[in-house]
């Protein structure tokens, strides 16, 4: 809990204590005694006791703070089971709606404690919704192929849940919040401001709740899981596998941030109307169902609208409305980004200068190439931004910063390489200015090269990230991780991971890092040599801690004073969307 | 003592148990009895309404998500301040990381970190006769302010949820004689920092002037 449990305050006088424990009655008698005896021998103790308590009660002038009307109210909604019940409703009842296990179109009610666990960020209820999903999906509720082949049952008998492999034990744990993803990709595109990712923006280092671990899946739920997750087709057993091998892949930061992401993501579906929720879920792509999202996300925004706006819609034809529509939230998403850049801009204003870095032209110089070379926007061949969303994506948002650099504003440069950094992973690439993009880069590794040639989907899925750095080779990696073969070939790696193999900028900074990280640091660091993404990931995470950056891995400049000048406040996560 | 020994005295534990076992009306009872207080201690610790009533909210929604491991080993109240001291202490600590206080911008010279923060206000200055209440308020905040994390957790909670030391250290994870030592440092900075403010009412010192030693 606290860092020095123990440890006396510095320059603490025990006299002092004992007068001010005195005071606050915590002396046992002998010692009160005691104390009662200096202050009557001592009129400058009595002086100064008398002060102690005065400034004590000072304190009683500070402002009686009340929390706002509405504080309970939201509250009690920020609880994913009062997503369906206000709270007022809970107060008056312990039922609780849930969906049907045989029909998400009649709802029924069930005694809260038939469900444990259900309506907070734990796995039962969303195993419930799984398992009325799978329930629904078996007796054809959903009606296109698609659907079938996304969640259909291959009506393969399996044992039981002995014959379930150590390896399954995680992913049918985790089959509810699995569900109704498709891959890390898709993950991707949800955590994006316009979706959820909004509500997960939580910076790097700021407070934040870890996630909470929740009771583990009875056995008999367990063997429930287990036999929905068999039932599934081949394939999709396998992408949920490989969704689940991804994420545990991550670092313990977007770990987290990611589950948290899922979370919201199935509280957010559990809470829909039935056929709002199956309009997504049976969607024949992952492409189509983040439409899907994109539209009830709007439809919800809309309804949430003040009546005297969404009367104005009232009238106008359907195009008309999707424009008034499309323009309205284009304007909020300006105003958020605007507030957000607004104590920036403010300082600019006040001070008649640029914010940080863009203080001088060789400063801009070294951003604007910095995004150049990590992102490679303006190659379409190796751009990694998404265009994905409303107004282009990432891609669109630092073209729009950029337009905006040229014409003289930089305060929003700063905040999107800011949040690009966060969002895409960029590691330092080899000395020889060429990476590891393409099947074709490969050869170089034939085990690897050969694998993706044997295996079809395996080899769309990797060249789904074609032509990016690291995007590709991290794909590469985790699949030949997959495999339990050996990484790194002895003499080509997926990306440099040792200092000679590093541009020259990056082996310029190790001499000063090496002087900033303790003995501990440094071993552990050379312990990675020859390990890649491991080397570079520690070489990254060392430098920041020791607030330097990577060149062409980071944003130039110290990470602290980024982080001072471009990290939003701190904003609670919503368990709903 | 056991649970149900605890329950009998304790009616929010009662309340809790209920909110163990699924009872969400139970939760809104124990959100509606404790929502004063507990916004009321982060304002003090924080200094920001807005700030309060989302560390208070989070600490309301990790009781609610943590209730099936809920067993009664205290009071309600001292496992619920446990939790808020948690998040406090992050809040306060990420806020030193990242003051807001100043973004000046450096003209020249290579990129790095900026100066840091503007020291808070001299408080030592003596006040004019007619310091307003308000006015009196916002010097005793910044009084709280210069204290450290921890010793600005303890004061708030010794002097506004009224806890003794026990009841301080159960909260903070510190032994007795940590607190004494945490509250007494506490107690000697706020005497110091707010000097000049307690004998505005005219009162003279109690026998001449106490030893500044």
């Amino acid at each position: 809990m606290s860092e020095h449990p123990d440890d006396p305050e510095p320059g603490n006088d025990p006299a002092d204590a004992e007068l001010i424990a005195y005071l606050d009655g915590e002396l046992d008698a002998a010692a009160a005694r005691r104390v009662e005896d200096r202050l009557d021998a001592d009129a400058k103790l009595r002086s100064r006791a008398d002060a102690l308590k005065r400034s004590f009660d000072l304190l009683d002038f500070l402002p009686k703070p009340e929390p706002t009307a509405t504080f309970a109210t939201r509250t009690m909604d920020k609880l994913p089971v009062s997503l369906a019940v206000s709270g007022k409703a809970m107060a008056a009842t312990t039922t609780t709606p849930l969906p049907s296990a045989s029909s998400f179109a009649t709802p029924m009610l069930v005694d809260s404690g038939e469900l444990p666990g259900q309506g907070g960020f734990s796995w039962p209820w969303a195993a419930g919704l799984f398992l009325a999903l799978c329930a629904a999906l078996g007796a054809g509720y959903f009606g296109t192929a698609a659907a079938r082949s996304y969640f259909a049952p291959t009506g393969e008998k399996q044992t039981g849940p002995d014959s379930l492999p150590l390896a399954d034990v995680h992913v049918v744990e985790n089959l509810p919040l699995y569900a109704a993803v498709d891959d890390l990709t898709f993950l991707h595109e949800l955590a994006s401001p316009e979706l959820f990712g909004y509500e997960l923006a939580v910076p790097e280092g700021a407070a934040q709740s870890p996630r909470i671990e929740v009771e583990k899946p009875s056995s008999k739920e367990l063997e429930e899981l287990w036999r929905a997750f068999q039932e599934l087709p081949a394939e999709r057993q396998e992408n949920i596998r490989a969704l689940d091998r991804d994420i545990m892949a991550m670092e313990a930061g977007p770990r987290d941030r990611t589950f948290r992401l899922l979370e919201t993501y199935a509280a957010w579906l559990r809470r829909l109307a039935p056929p709002d929720r199956k309009e997504i879920l049976a969607a024949a792509t992952a492409g189509k169902r983040l439409d899907a999202i994109r539209e009830l996300q709007r439809r919800q925004w809309v309804a949430a609208l003040p009546s005297a706006l969404r009367q104005k819609l009232k009238n106008l034809s359907a195009e008309e409305k999707a424009d008034l529509i499309a323009k309205w939230r284009g304007d909020e998403d300006k105003h958020r980004e605007e507030w957000a850049l607004a104590h920036v801009r403010w300082e600019a204003l006040r001070t008649g200068k640029q914010p940080w870095p863009f203080v001088d032209e060789s400063h801009r110089k070294e951003v604007l190439d910095y995004l150049r070379g990590a992102y490679h926007y303006d190659d379409p061949k190796r751009n990694r931004l998404s265009s994905l969303g409303l107004q282009g994506g990432d891609a669109g948002r630092l073209q729009e910063a950029l337009s905006r650099s040229e014409k003289g504003e930089w305060a929003l440069l700063g905040k999107v390489a800011f949040d690009l950094a966060k969002k895409y992973e960029t590691l330092p690439e080899p000395a020889n200015g060429s990476p590891i993009t393409t099947l074709a880069d490969l050869k170089v590794w034939p085990t690897a090269h050969n694998h993706f040639e044997k295996k079809a989907n395996r080899k769309l899925k990797v060249e789904s990230q074609s032509g990016k750095w690291p995007e590709f080779a991290l794909a590469v990696h985790r699949e030949m991780s997959s495999l339990k073969q050996a990484i790194n070939h002895p003499t080509h790696h997926l990306g440099p991971c040792r200092p000679g193999e590093f541009k020259p900028e990056v082996r310029k900074l190790l001499p000063t890092l090496e002087k900033k990280a303790t003995a501990a640091e440094w071993k552990g660091l050379k312990a990675l040599e020859g390990h890649w993404p491991a080397y570079p990931r520690e070489l990254i995470r060392l430098a920041r801690s020791h607030d330097l950056s990577v060149p062409g891995a980071m944003p130039p400049g110290a990470p602290s004073s980024w982080e001072k000048t471009y990290a939003p406040p701190r904003r609670p996560m919503r368990p709903g969307g | 003592m056991t649970s149900s020994q605890m329950a009998l005295r304790d009616p929010d534990i009662r309340l809790m148990l209920r909110v163990r076992d699924g009872d969400d009306a139970a939760f809104a009872e124990l959100v509606e009895r404790f929502q004063h207080r507990l916004v009321a201690v982060m304002h003090h610790l924080l200094g920001s309404l807005h700030e309060a009533e989302d560390l208070a909210q989070e600490a309301f929604l990790r009781v609610y998500r943590t209730r099936k491991k809920y067993r009664p080993q205290a009071k309600f109240s001292t496992w619920l301040f446990t939790i808020a001291n948690n998040l406090a202490l992050n809040a306060l600590r990420d806020k030193k990381r990242r003051p807001t206080l100043s973004l000046e911008v450096q003209e020249s010279g290579p990129i790095g970190p900026r100066p840091g923060p503007q020291a808070p206000a001299d408080l030592s200055e003596t006040p004019s006769a007619g310091l307003r209440h308000k006015e009196l308020g916002d010097v005793i905040r910044l009084a709280l302010d210069g204290l450290n994390e921890r010793q600005r957790v303890a004061i708030v909670l010794n002097k506004f949820e009224d806890m003794n030391y026990a009841e301080i250290a159960e909260v903070m994870g510190l032994s007795q004689k940590a607190v004494k030592s945490l509250l007494s440092r506490a107690r000697t900075k706020l005497r110091e920092a707010l000097q000049g403010y307690i004998y505005m009412d005219g009162e003279p010192p109690p026998e001449g002037p106490e030893d500044e030693s």
